[in-house]
């Protein structure tokens, strides 16, 4: 066949047609996939949830908690004034805390102090590993994301893209998919799965199905903490972007006049009697260079109380209760502002219903203007490091 | 690159339209070049590997088509044989004869060379070997031009994962002149779909359980170890064949068309039929080059036993160097050999009216016990070590009692497989659909039966079948299985 009968032949027309036509339907029905995604995920999802709320006018908060899933889990709403606001989730590391910090404090003037998570583990290669960043394109800076994360602009833009057609990413139809499944299996069951971890009516983070560590036998408890602390604690103790990600802290909450709080969180007596063995030098010589406004260790509060926990390092909901009111009256002693009042979710009340920001989720510019100048995304080493 | 990477999603698109837009005495440059891009993606370097099985097979079947008959030919064509095999056995074997010389003798007498193997480079080496052997018999005319000779070993829709092609087939293909016909790039299409959907719908999804029990069978006894056997024969038929799917699509696309590789091999009745449904193109290769020339069915029994153990042997060895891959064929060789041995007798007993039993249960009883044995040599085939296989095979039936109707068990082992309830019933639902499909003669062309379905059920199911893949499918993720033999 010659070549212009290859090329412009009525077959090849009808067949352009067709073709287009199919991408056309394919389109639409992605974008029904998508609106799927938005009500069933998203709307649904822990991390966009507490962001959404948090974005509210209304939030004013004095104080700001950041951490992982030891502040998220064991300091609950229904007790912490609605002046003190946790923003912590599960998972996250020294990057994560970064972000969240720099958008709070931009945005929530009212905040005084930053009540950070210091445990042992926030600065090694347990928390290292986690480089992600895709959710937090939500409200935080571009240029940190590229000073602080092993990453690239090729990358920020699939991730950016990812963000604003979340489908586009395959973990995100992978989690559809999973959705769309227990939705299915609901429909014909009438019984619908519980989420593994999940908000309670105060958007507090609860565990479904709690444990109570006390009733494990104690070689059980042994082999679980032994487990966990190796988790945890496996690799270097500092790694140099978690130890730069924390300085950036302390830069950004000094240009706000923010102060910093380290606090370490409860956990169980197994865990720190592992814990006394190990030698963490290294963490708490970067911790105690650093300006912290006080240092509060809660490790040992809850030595006698096994009961109170549910794993070796989460408290259980009468455990996180218990701390909380604690927690308060120690903070309550050391700050200057007003701390006093009823809290955000007292008294068997439930939180206002939160709308999740909805497409195209973000409310903030993307580059926002740093007063400290802006570095190399890192040398050739550091990124290494990083990764 | 893989077929169901990023990459590939833009390659291929490219290389169609400047396929159909340049001229036709052109378009073998393009292939060439874009077979070999699609190889060095990979390992540019390797493409030198490519180049020298072309350069060798090419000179070689220039000579052996000049030498005549008689004595210098069969040394040339020993020589070809041993030049085209070479980086064979340096990248796939050595390491593997040497560390079992080292074992047997207790010491490291032979050094391990550690070369990362080639991909595809069984499939492209047969290939080229088959095309020298038949110049030798005189069964394909010589190839002259060395760039269509080149693209014949090279086309990469088979190049590293087969069919493995013969030139009196492909060869004429590549050289003809193929117009942009619309219902034959739907066909490729819709080929290449369900090729997708048996890779990322189904493969994918059940390498995962598989993966999670064969990582430390010794920690799971009984039903778990069956289910995951099982799993792995559905994974490996679906990536492998999906594949050859995906392949022939591409290429039909192009006006070729490839050879069949798969027909329905869970329906086999026999493991003679079994054989000849299974990777048909590796089959037959071994039949024409190696069991024909050994003597096949036509010698003395001894022989005819021997040379079967012979090619089945070398099929496990062709899949990978290690002893459970030689053992997996040994099974297979074996279990013809009885069939050989006991075909005769076998007969004699059926023919015994009393017991005979009717074709409806004979049938089905006949294809159950083909696929469990199928299965059980799948076994040594996934496991890791031959310790694991035979802890494996030893233990498919340790505990399996009290497990079968314990709700805990299930669920822990659910848990185990890293799948939630409803995602192990989807993909036991799934191997039991392709088993199904198996057994009935529309499968086999099942896609493009589509063709003739009214087109908003036709679309349809294309949508069904393309979300499938997106969503439940492992997109740029998994290679195939068949890339590492």
């Amino acid at each position: 066949m010659s070549r212009s009968s290859s090329i412009s032949s009525s077959d090849l027309r009808r067949f352009l047609k067709a073709g287009l036509a199919f991408a056309v339907v394919g389109a639409a029905l992605f974008v029904g996939a998508s609106i799927y995604y938005e009500v069933r995920v998203r709307q649904r999802d822990n991390f966009f949830i507490h962001y959404s709320h948090f974005a509210k006018p209304s939030v004013r908060p004095r104080v700001l908690i950041v951490g992982d899933s030891r502040p998220a889990i064991d300091l609950k709403r229904e007790v912490l004034p609605s002046t003190m606001h946790n923003f912590s989730h599960p998972g996250e590391g020294m990057r994560q805390f970064l972000l969240k910090i720099e958008y709070a404090l931009a945005t929530k003037p009212s905040i005084k102090y930053v009540v950070l998570q210091i445990d042992d583990y926030v600065l090694g290669e347990y928390r290292a590993f986690n480089a992600r960043y895709g959710a937090y394109l939500s409200f935080a800076d571009i240029g940190l994301i590229e000073r602080f994360f092993p990453t690239s602009r090729p990358r920020i833009v699939r991730n950016v893209m990812a963000f604003a057609v979340p489908l586009l990413s395959h973990e995100e139809r992978q989690i559809v998919r999973r959705v769309f499944l227990n939705d299915v299996a609901a429909l014909l069951t009438g019984r619908s799965p519980k989420k593994n971890v999940r908000l309670d009516r105060c958007l507090d983070t609860v565990f479904s199905g709690e444990k109570s560590w006390q009733s494990l036998e104690p070689k059980k408890r042994t082999k679980q903490v032994e487990r966990r602390a190796l988790n945890q604690y496996d690799g270097k103790q500092v790694t140099e972007p978690l130890r730069r990600s924390l300085r950036e802290i302390f830069a950004i909450a000094r240009r706000h006049n923010v102060h910093v709080i380290g606090v370490r969180y409860p956990v169980a007596p197994e865990y720190n009697a592992l814990n006394s063995k190990r030698n963490v030098d290294a963490v708490r010589r970067v911790m105690t260079a650093l300006p912290f406004h006080t240092v509060l260790d809660f490790r040992r509060r809850y030595e006698d109380k096994p009961r109170l926990f549910n794993d070796p390092d989460h408290l259980n909901a009468r455990g996180a209760r218990i701390f909380s009111k604690s927690f308060v009256s120690a903070m309550k002693k050391i700050v200057t502002v007003d701390l006093s009042g009823p809290a955000a979710c007292s008294g068997g009340s439930t939180m206002e219903t939160v709308r999740v920001v909805a497409w195209p989720y973000r409310t903030r510019p993307w580059f926002v203007e740093q007063a400290a100048p802006k570095r190399a995304v890192g040398s050739a080493s550091q990124r290494r490091a990083t990764r | 690159m893989l077929f169901n990477s990023r990459e590939f999603l833009l390659f291929l698109p490219v290389v169609l339209v400047a396929l159909f837009v340049l001229p036709h005495r052109f378009r073998w440059m393009l292939l060439l070049s874009a077979s070999f891009g699609f190889y060095m993606a990979w390992q540019p370097q390797y493409g030198l590997l490519l180049l020298y099985i072309s350069v060798v097979t090419f000179s070689a079947g220039l000579l052996v088509a000049r030498a005549g008959s008689g004595r210098g030919k069969r040394y040339l064509v020993a020589a070809a044989i041993i030049a085209t095999l070479s980086p064979l056995l340096l990248f796939k074997y050595f390491d593997f004869l040497g560390g079992s010389l080292n074992h047997a003798v207790g010491g490291a007498v032979v050094p391990a060379l550690d070369l990362v193997l080639p991909v595809g480079i069984s499939f492209f080496t047969f290939q080229g070997l088959g095309y020298v052997l038949d110049v030798a018999r005189k069964n394909q005319p010589v190839e002259r031009h060395f760039g269509h000779y080149t693209l014949y070993v090279s086309y990469f829709p088979q190049l590293v994962a087969g069919p493995i092609e013969r030139a009196h087939n492909l060869l004429p293909q590549l050289k003809a002149k193929h117009g942009f016909e619309a219902e034959r790039v739907w066909s490729g299409l819709r080929l290449m779909l369900w090729g997708f959907v048996k890779k990322a719908g189904i493969a994918d999804n059940l390498s995962g359980p598989v993966n999670a029990i064969y990582a430390d069978p010794s920690a799971h006894t009984g039903l778990a170890l069956i289910i995951a056997t099982v799993f792995f024969g559905f994974q490996i038929y679906c990536d492998f064949s999906g594949y050859t799917d995906i392949a022939r699509g591409i290429a039909r696309m192009m006006g070729i068309e490839l050879m069949r590789n798969f027909d329905r091999p869970y329906g086999a009745a026999s493991i003679v039929e079994f054989w000849r449904r299974w990777h048909i193109s590796l089959t037959t290769w071994f039949r024409d080059y190696v069991y024909i020339p050994l003597g096949g069915n036509r010698v003395a029994l001894p022989i005819h036993v021997g040379n079967i153990m012979i090619v089945f042997l070398l099929s496990g060895l062709w899949h990978g160097a290690n002893w459970t891959f030689v053992v997996w064929g040994a099974l297979h060789g074996g279990a013809l050999i009885a069939v050989v041995l006991f075909g005769r007798l076998r007969k004699n007993v059926a023919a015994v009216g009393a017991l005979r039993l009717p074709g409806a249960i004979a049938g089905p009883l006949a294809v159950a016990a083909t696929f469990a044995f199928v299965s059980f040599c799948w076994i040594f085939f996934r496991a890791q070590s031959i310790d694991d296989a035979f802890y494996v095979a030893g233990n498919l039936t340790t505990g399996l009692g009290g497990q079968l109707f314990d709700g805990a068990y299930w669920s822990q082992m659910i848990a185990t497989m890293r799948l939630d309830a409803t995602e192990f019933v989807i993909a036991s639902a799934l191997v039991v659909g392709v088993f199904i499909l198996h057994q009935r003669k529309i499968a086999a062309d099942v896609i493009d039966r589509l063709a003739g379905w009214r087109p908003p059920i036709r679309w349809a199911v294309y949508y069904a079948l393309v979300f499938l893949i997106l969503f439940a499918g492992q997109i740029d993720e998994q290679e195939f299985i068949y890339f590492q033999f």
